[in-house]
């Protein structure tokens, strides 16, 4: 419907851009892939469809003809066009990126070119650094620009084409930070996600199926056109260096699915067009697809190289930086040539649609089955940063298992403590099971690069904060754990039913340490006020920002199943009553509940603080636990060796 | 002729189960034989087959008898909820605090509490 629409549009609303564009648009998409020559014939009748008369045509293209981007030729009295090896060169270029060919996993490290006072004139460096924005570098300073890819020879051959080769530096490097803040500094990023929200305005996930060929053709260029104007602005940039607010992978998919839908009918309405315009009735050959065109070939790890629905057997290495890294360099070659023949498809755009589609649709994911990378990789981060949670969680209660107050509260908090090393156990398992070693994570974590929730970098002052992290620490756990029971990973499902069971054991244990203080003396009442307005931000926290689903890459990924912000009303409504109920006061004055709505309004917490507590130094609390499980993972390596078999018997 | 344990899931979130054994020449033979005798009424969505002699069990099962009380580590454990709450209702009252439970929440419309 949407795509007669717009045809009929174009017929009474004239085209979509100026004749030039359109043109250039035309050579992108059709000419060249068939060769770059067309008979005039072919071209006026084509713009003809998009809506441009047959004298603007020839205008236009008389126009590139003189700056050189065509130039044309006759066979006796019919003329054709054809594209300059200079601008078939930019057309190539430009359909790596149109058509999506350039591989979706980044391997963490960044291409920085430092460009010196040798470079050219200032004109000379102001074309260059178009040149470098549009290849898809960030500029951090008037000399330092990055990219998240290794454009190679691209690189290269533009450097060259402003006779910069020699006057700049070129660094491979990982930042020692956070990521996508130096994405964000280095890239308009707002910008472009205004663009793409226009564009998933126009285009919907679900394109409609052109009545006829000649619809197709035009909902075809029409819709490259839209989309090779992003390309100005829009960096390629992989998603791990994208705001949570991204669009850009949606974006992608809507183009790919409208122009899976249109460019078959497309391409038989130009044969029919080519064919009428040739004097021998021939049309020029092209390829099935645009889509399957030669992929760009960046730093792969074997994974990737490895065909699809294979078994992802060395996986683990592709996660692993350091370990990883000869392995990617040697299999970079094996990556390359498998691209070039075109069986690769390196989490090929049309496969990860159908691969999110199922997911939402209900499918779960097991080990083996093909996954695209960024899902794994998502996975891989979220179910890390979960069982990191597992252990750094236990350490505060541990603290007070000498402390506890009875001989009962001692055991019930071991015990607890136990649990919570134990889901840990498990849901490293899963993380494993995706790619990720154990010794890995367990060594990032000691060493301090681990992630973790923000709630287990405080203190635990008094038994009051450990009623808190039991009660309202853990019940902030299990509503997030409760909704991971829907998530698309199903050896994840299977292991959360588990620790969801026992979440509610913990709760309990938590709900009894609160009721205790509550009727307790004053002082134990005084202490457990106390402990509440300290945990109550660290608590709201917990859950996020109020990320929108659409906007959401964990909902996006069906990693989550629902957003930050229904986990936290969900929460208030369930433990909030129950503080009231008695007798503890909430220190946010606003926190109130409007029955109209069913909506909890409260006071925004502090993001900015939540940053500095997760990405800042650690907190002295965290430095100490990290400090002593360093100290008790030297000590207790004997233990570990006798499990792994790795150990020498004592001679007797 | 080597006897093989045959493991399955009735659904795909669920644990494996043991559902019996069988002879088989060989793992392929035996896949081929649990399908036929456990799994053609569809009582699975995924099976196994594991060598019996690759199983090893529990020897001594005294060691899943605890010699102490562990009523701690289960939700039985923790009882008497309604009295703890009334004790920490009548303990709020006591302080000034019980308006506190007076406040909108969620279900509280219906009793017509304002």
């Amino acid at each position: 419907m949407g795509d007669d629409t717009r045809a009929a549009d174009t017929a009474t609303s004239g085209p979509v851009g100026s004749a030039r564009s359109l043109l250039l648009t035309l050579w992108g998409d059709v000419v060249a892939p068939s060769g770059g020559r067309a008979w005039l014939g072919a071209v006026t009748d084509a713009m003809r469809a998009l809506g441009v008369a047959p004298d603007a045509t020839r205008q236009a293209l008389r126009r590139l003809v003189a700056q050189g981007l065509l130039a044309a030729d006759r066979q006796g009295r019919l003329a054709a066009y054809h594209a300059t090896p200079v601008a078939m060169r930019r057309l190539e270029d430009a359909a790596d990126r149109i058509y999506l060919r350039r591989p979706l996993a980044w391997d963490g490290r960044w291409r920085m070119l430092r460009l010196t006072p040798a470079v050219g004139d200032a004109a000379a460096r102001a074309a260059l650094r178009r040149e470098l924005s549009w290849l898809g570098y960030g500029q951090l300073s008037a000399e330092l620009w990055i990219c998240p890819w290794d454009l190679g020879a691209r690189r290269d051959t533009a450097l060259a084409k402003h006779d910069a080769t020699g006057h700049v530096e070129a660094y491979t490097a990982a930042l020692e930070g956070d990521d996508r803040d130096l994405a964000a500094t280095a890239y308009e990023l707002d910008e472009l996600a205004a663009g793409h929200r226009a564009f998933l305005d126009t285009y919907d996930a679900h394109p409609p199926q052109p009545p006829d060929d000649r619809a197709a053709f035009v909902a075809r260029l029409e819709l490259v056109h839209r989309w090779r104007r992003f390309l100005f602005l829009d960096p390629g940039l992989p998603a791990e260096l994208l705001p949570s607010t991204w669009l850009g992978e949606r974006a992608a998919s809507a183009f790919l699915a409208h122009y899976r839908a249109t460019e078959a009918g497309g391409w038989a309405f130009w044969d029919t067009l080519a064919r009428a315009a040739d004097p021998d009735g021939h049309a020029p050959r092209h390829p099935v697809s645009n889509l399957d065109g030669p992929a760009l070939v960046a730093d792969r790890g074997p994974r990737v190289a490895a065909a699809p629905g294979e078994a992802p057997s060395d996986a683990a290495d592709d996660l692993t930086s350091e370990a990883s890294a000869g392995v990617a360099t040697a299999s970079r070659q094996v990556g390359a040539a498998r691209n070039r023949t075109g069986t690769a498809a390196a989490d090929d755009p049309g496969r990860t649609e159908e691969f999110l589609t199922r997911i939402h649709g209900g499918h779960k994911v097991e080990p083996a089955d093909w996954m695209p990378s960024t899902y794994r990789d998502l996975n891989v981060r979220f179910i890390e940063m979960h069982a990191n949670s597992e252990i750094m969680g236990a350490l505060p209660e541990r603290e007070w298992i000498a402390r506890a107050p009875t001989l009962l509260r001692k055991r019930s908090l071991a015990a607890k403590v136990q649990d919570e090393v134990g889901h840990a156990h498990l849901i490293y398992r899963v993380a494993e099971s995706l790619g990720r070693p154990r010794a890995a994570m367990y060594e990032d974590l000691i060493a301090g690069r681990g992630k973790f929730h923000n709630v287990f970098h405080y203190p635990t002052r008094s038994w009051g904060d450990v009623a808190c992290i039991g009660f309202l620490v853990d019940g902030a756990a299990i509503v997030t754990q409760r909704a991971l029971l829907e998530t698309s990973y199903a050896p994840y499902v299977r292991v959360m039913r588990r620790v969801v069971a026992e979440e509610s054991l913990h709760y309990r244990h938590g709900e009894d340490i609160m009721l205790a203080l509550a009727s307790g003396t004053d002082a134990q009442f005084e202490m457990l006020q106390e402990a509440v307005n300290r945990w109550w931000e660290p608590v709201m926290h917990f859950f996020g920002t109020n990320v929108p689903a659409e906007d959401d890459p964990m909902i996006h990924w069906g990693v989550k199943t629902r957003t930050n912000e229904q986990s936290r009303q969900d929460w208030i409504g369930q433990y909030v009553p129950k503080l009231w109920d008695m007798g503890i006061e909430t220190p946010d004055p606003a926190l109130a509940y409007d029955p109209g709505s069913k909506t909890w309004t409260y006071t925004e917490p502090d993001w900015d603080r939540l940053r500095q507590i997760v990405k800042g130094e650690p907190t002295e609390a965290t430095a100490t636990r990290l400090y002593w499980r360093q100290v008790l993972h030297r000590n207790h390596d004997w233990v570990h060796r006798i499990i792994t078999g790795d150990h020498v018997p004592v001679a007797a | 002729m080597p006897t093989y344990e045959v493991f399955g899931r009735r659904k795909w979130d669920a644990p494996m189960e043991h559902v019996g054994n069988l002879h088989a020449a060989d793992h392929r033979t035996a896949l081929l034989i649990a399908r036929e005798t456990h799994f053609r009424h569809q009582e699975g969505v995924d099976y196994a087959v594991v060598r019996s002699d690759h199983l090893h069990r529990l020897e001594d099962p005294s060691l899943l008898e605890r010699r102490t009380d562990i009523t701690y580590r289960l939700q039985t454990g923790y009882s008497g909820f309604r009295e703890k709450r009334e004790a920490a209702r009548a303990a709020a009252d006591a302080r000034g605090r019980g308006a506190l439970r007076d406040r909108p929440v969620p279900g509280s419309a219906t009793k017509g509490t304002a």
